[in-house]
């Protein structure tokens, strides 16, 4: 695989340089290289994606290019190593979606639906769908500035519907 | 994976609504595109939809649209009817990790109470509570639990009264034996079967129902039986709690069963397998007496026989499911009813 470098350009007008493999993560910007649109001079303008938010795919998209190459070899690669390879990713995974606000979770999934980078998708939908899981329906509202839109009679009757074993 | 028509839908889209203002509000997730709204939704259990769908109105519809159904991944959940303060309650277990017991509507008011001592089966992601004894007279009525829904509804009665009958399903069909007054033995009605898709009950002589009449008081989670492999081949054994230990072997000779150490302090109540295999569930509690709060505990445990005699179980979880308010230790039953629902 080359080693090429190509220039990203963010919305708000950041610059960053990433190997092309790691570029290739994103479906569109493949999609751009294989039709030969990047000027090898000039930076690919991503317009819907801002500096901070383009920073986080670049930082994901490098940590994940060594896994694609390892794919060659998993024939010749042990259950164990398997094993311990995937518990890294998992954990890196954790930690890089730890430190993140929900808000930030937000737009790194619009930028990864953008740029089609399914793993990546996958990975913020998951955890945000933890974090909904097992809230309650004020802890949904809050967490996700969700409005109560029951009226007041509606809220009654769902209550009455759902006459829980223990109120 | 996104055609290249739906991505160039969600650039249109996107596009638009940045247009509408330059300094947009902070990101809500409802606003965030559709399809990726549905795509983190479609992977939270079914077990925790009927808490979250109360978050508002379009929350709750999309929980139940068919777009977000079609997304889903078959799921197998657990729903018991545990007795709590002498009532028998239903749960839908969440699934791993913090396994949690989730509250389901109870029992409707219908003109009679929950029955004690029914069968309980489970076809698809329905279950069926079938007889049983109300004010202690045996009972022909069958009610169904529709777990998409949470739904309880009515079906055709039985042709005879049963309590504790002994209940299996083959081929989508309910075959139900036993647990009837002693003038229908080596009757016609001794067993009888229902089918969902003509909603009848019809008489049916089934050696494979009289097998399953091995009873331990099965229905009260006392006992079960579970399919262990002995040389590449299944055996079945006993499983049953006695004197809050558990127990396994054959109808005339039980050993207890070794490896679980970790739960030895616990007085075990309850033991089932409703997954079938080799693998129960046993139930116990605690009882907090300072805050009077009681404690439900479940672990999963995998049975294995080591010849000549001896069994082994090794504890998969361990989880506190439930807390209620009291802690009187009066009720001895604990488990009901068990049974594992298939959401396909």
């Amino acid at each position: 695989m080359s080693s090429n470098m190509i220039m990203l350009k963010s919305s708000d007008g950041a610059s960053f340089e990433i190997e092309e493999a790691a570029a290739r993560k994103s479906k569109i910007i493949a999609n751009m290289i294989e039709v030969e649109c990047v000027d090898e001079d000039k930076a690919i303008p991503l317009q819907n994606v801002t500096g901070n938010i383009l920073a986080l795919v670049i930082e994901y998209c490098n940590k994940h290019i060594v896994d694609d190459d390892d794919d060659v070899a998993t024939e010749e690669a042990s259950e164990e190593e398997e094993e311990a390879k995937k518990k890294k990713v998992d954990d890196w995974e954790a930690e890089f979606m730890n430190s993140m606000s929900l808000e930030t979770m937000f737009e790194l999934l619009l930028a990864a639906n953008y740029l089609n980078i399914k793993s990546l998708i996958d990975l913020v939908c998951q955890t945000i769908a933890n974090n909904i899981k097992d809230k309650t329906p004020e802890e949904v509202r809050k967490i996700f500035s969700i409005e109560n839109d029951f009226t007041p009679e509606e809220e009654e009757e769902i209550r009455k519907e759902n006459a829980w074993a223990f109120g | 994976m996104a055609t290249e028509e739906e991505m160039s839908k969600q650039k249109r889209t996107k596009r638009s609504s940045e247009s509408q203002s330059s300094h947009p509000p902070p990101r809500s997730f409802m606003s965030l595109p559709h399809d990726v709204v549905l795509n983190c939704m479609a992977r939270i259990s079914r077990s925790h939809h009927s808490i979250i769908s109360l978050a508002s109105k379009s929350f709750r519809s999309l929980l139940a649209s068919p777009d977000l159904e079609a997304l889903r991944k078959p799921e197998k959940l657990l729903y018991v009817c545990l007795s709590l303060k002498d009532n028998p309650s239903w749960f839908v277990l969440s699934p791993a990790p913090k396994q949690k017991l989730i509250p389901i509507p109870s029992f409707p008011n219908f003109p009679n109470q929950h029955p004690n001592s029914s069968t309980v089966v489970s076809v698809g992601s329905d279950i069926y509570l079938i007889g049983g004894s109300v004010r202690g007279k045996r009972s022909r009525r069958v009610f169904l639990l529709d777990c998409k829904s949470h739904q309880w509804r009515q079906l055709p009665k039985m042709r005879v009264s049963r309590k504790e009958a002994a209940g299996v399903v083959t081929n989508g069909k309910v075959y139900v034996t036993g647990g009837c007054s002693n003038v229908y033995n080596d009757t016609e009605n001794f067993g009888e079967v229902y089918n969902p898709k003509t909603q009848t009950w019809e008489p049916t002589v089934t050696e494979m129902g009289r097998k399953q009449l091995f009873r331990v008081k099965t229905g009260r989670g006392l006992g079960c039986l579970v399919d262990v492999e002995i040389n590449h081949s299944l055996a079945q054994y006993l499983i049953m709690v006695f004197n809050g230990t558990l127990r396994c072997g054959g109808p005339s000779r039980t050993v207890r069963a070794s490896g679980l150490e970790e739960l030895d302090s616990n007085y075990l109540i309850s033991v089932a397998n409703p997954g079938g295999g080799s693998r129960v569930t046993v139930w116990w509690k605690t009882y907090n007496t300072k805050e009077c709060k009681t404690e439900i505990w479940c672990a999963e445990i995998l049975i294995e026989f080591l010849p000549p005699s001896k069994f082994k179980g090794t504890v998969e979880w361990s989880e506190n499911v439930f807390t209620f308010q009291g802690c009187e230790s009066g009720d001895p039953d604990l488990l009901l009813h068990s049974a594992l629902v298939t959401h396909s």
